[in-house]
């Protein structure tokens, strides 16, 4: 058993650098294999094929990768912190709680020093409102909806209900005072895209990426035991109130990040734990690693998809998300009728 | 030794402990009876810590018992609650190897003492089937051993085992097993076990010393011999009942009735 999982999990990694190597070719602007073995070869040669290789592709589709990995990790730490499938960090307003930080810090900006707002800065504080928003959104909610030990759907739901309208109102705020174009980009923003892929957003998120991995594999047991619930996990020997705060804050790391760069991507913390307990089950031994393969997984595909449907332009890839991802929101509620609701 | 005083504890100005105190010793069996919502759970989550005190003090050992960690905890303590929902789908196995949490085993040792608290609940059909699937008294059963496992690792000395209705759901031939094996923990490894019961007979045949609740208080402790008496029994369930003595059994039955 234990051996086929690990069969899984090198196939599911062999299948992922395989999509690497198929999207680099694919796009806006055609490049066959040939021609970027003859780029990598002969980059004088081949200007134009470089150019977009190492300044637009490769960094996107890295950029697709840390985010998949960052929301499948996340996703299946917040199902467990909340002890129920259906807990996504869009659906209950996380993505929201972060975007909404990102927004505040949008309109304050203009009062703001130009230091925040412009240069090398920028990088770290729009990530930074991000996670404030999310961590601030996550830590409201399990207070909200813990109830005697018990995580109440409802609540969690409805909170996620709130805080989505709330940034709804804070959008149309902000479409008030800004330009045009400043409104455009913004809402390809808030629909999610990985056209801000570039070497520098990468390299914020890439050690917030690993971090969050390293945390949630180093803390897989206690994972597994936060699973019997708060109470009987704290009598097992877990420290339950320093584990919780963690997850929160490694999650709104994660979140954070994700949402600052390429905006709401929904339900990919949703599907991929799930798709993955299928697979290899609950223990987050298998089901972390196979979670962070599967979200860079469909995330880079989702975006091939976006980036390549109505070429030249590109759809936000928030839209293919949720395409795909909110007809299983329903499926999971329907099979869960019985246990999950109230 | 916990020493426990003057506890109190509320919901919403409703009193559902007044002015609890009480020791719970080793090497000693406590049963824990009372009518429905007289605070028998509630004085268990609160000596474990899964309630806040409104006030009173616990002492463990001579220590405070906030100044312990959840792991030191661990290895003085098991508890079994009542009811348990999984969200996902997990072995029995694995339930039941989260009692070893606390512990740095190795893999041979590990998969040692699982086959040893397996065998000893007779539980080996249920090793590697999906929790989720089991039954009710089913899950008791890898609940239990779950409980049971982590306590009896231990190396303390002197360690205890809290136990909320552990013959809940179960049937009478494992409501039986249960408490047998609750003595023989008492009686071969010196823990102190604390259980609430509703059976009183089984609670009379079981337990060294006895505490009656009723509305949140104490009403009587002490040993079971002299406590649990028809009079006492009467005054705190409002059921009649008689010690009879039987020859099959060789052993004397107590028996209620309204």
């Amino acid at each position: 058993m234990k051996k086929n999982i690990k069969t899984i999990l090198l196939f599911v990694l062999f299948i992922l650098i395989a999509s690497f190597i198929i999207n680099i070719s694919i796009g806006a602007f055609d490049i066959s294999f040939s021609e970027i073995i003859n780029t990598l070869l002969k980059p004088e040669e081949n200007m134009i094929n470089h150019k977009v290789l190492f300044d637009i592709r490769i960094p996107r589709i890295l950029l697709g990768l840390l985010v998949g990995i960052a929301f499948g990790v996340s996703g299946t730490m917040m199902q467990t912190l909340f002890r129920n499938p259906l807990a996504d960090p869009s659906i209950i307003g996380v993505s929201a709680g972060a975007s909404a930080g990102v927004v505040l810090f949008m309109m304050l900006g203009s009062y703001l020093p130009l230091i925040f707002t412009q240069g090398t800065l920028s990088y770290f504080s729009l990530p930074l409102s991000a996670f404030f928003g999310a961590i601030i959104t996550i830590a409201a909610i399990y207070k909200l909806a813990t109830i005697y030990n018990k995580v109440a759907v409802t609540i969690m739901l409805l909170a996620g209900i709130a805080i989505n309208s709330l940034l709804g109102a804070l959008i149309g705020l902000f479409s008030y005072v800004s330009t045009d174009e400043e409104l455009r980009s913004f809402t390809f923003w808030t629909m999610g895209s990985l056209a801000n892929g570039e070497m520098l957003n990468i390299m914020v998120i890439f050690p917030i990426v690993l971090f969050v991995c390293f945390f949630a594999m180093n803390k897989k047991v206690e994972l597994n035991l936060l699973l019997l619930g708060e109470e009987e996990a704290k009598n097992v020997g877990v420290n339950t109130e320093r584990l919780k705060k963690q997850i929160i804050v490694c999650v709104s790391l994660a979140i954070g990040a994700s949402v600052a760069f390429c905006g709401i991507i929904g339900f990919v913390g949703l599907v991929v734990p799930h798709i993955s307990r299928a697979i290899v089950g609950s223990n987050h031994k298998y089901l972390l690693p196979l979670s962070a393969l599967l979200g860079a997984f469909i995330l880079i595909w989702a975006d091939a998809i976006a980036r390549s449907i109505i070429s030249p332009a590109e759809l936000p890839i928030g839209i293919i998300t949720a395409i795909l991802g909110a007809p299983f929101f329903l499926f999971l509620l329907m099979k869960n009728k019985q246990n999950t609701l109230l | 030794m916990y020493e426990i005083k003057n506890l109190t504890y509320k919901i919403q100005k409703k009193s559902i402990l007044k002015d609890i105190s009480l020791d719970i010793k080793a090497n000693n069996f406590l049963a824990i009876v009372g009518p429905n919502g007289c605070g028998k759970s509630s004085l268990l989550k609160s000596i474990n810590g899964a309630i806040t005190l409104f006030d009173g003090s616990i002492f463990l050992d001579k220590k405070d018992i906030a100044s312990y960690s959840p792991k030191e905890l661990a290895l003085k303590r098991s508890v079994l609650n009542q009811s348990f929902s999984f969200p996902y789908s997990f072995k029995a196995i694995e339930i039941i190897e989260m009692g070893l949490y606390s512990y740095e085993l190795e893999y041979k040792k590990k998969k040692e003492l699982l086959a040893y608290i397996i065998n000893k609940l007779d539980i080996s059909s249920l090793e590697y089937k999906d929790y989720q699937v089991l039954s009710g008294g089913e899950q008791q059963k890898v609940q239990l051993a779950r409980v049971v496992l982590q306590i009896y690792v231990s190396p303390l000395k002197e360690k205890y085992l809290f136990l909320d209705e552990p013959t809940l759901n179960l049937d009478i031939y494992y409501q039986y097993k249960i408490l047998e094996l609750s003595k023989e923990l008492v009686k071969d490894l010196g823990i102190g076990v604390c259980a609430i019961l509703h059976d009183l007979n089984q609670a009379y045949h079981y337990s060294n010393e006895i505490i009656m609740m009723k509305e949140g208080e104490i009403k009587y402790k002490g040993k079971t011999q002299e406590i649990l008496n028809s009079e006492h029994i009467y005054e705190i369930f409002h059921v009649k009942s008689d010690f009879i003595y039987s020859k099959t059994l060789n052993k004397t039955i107590l028996v209620n009735s309204l």
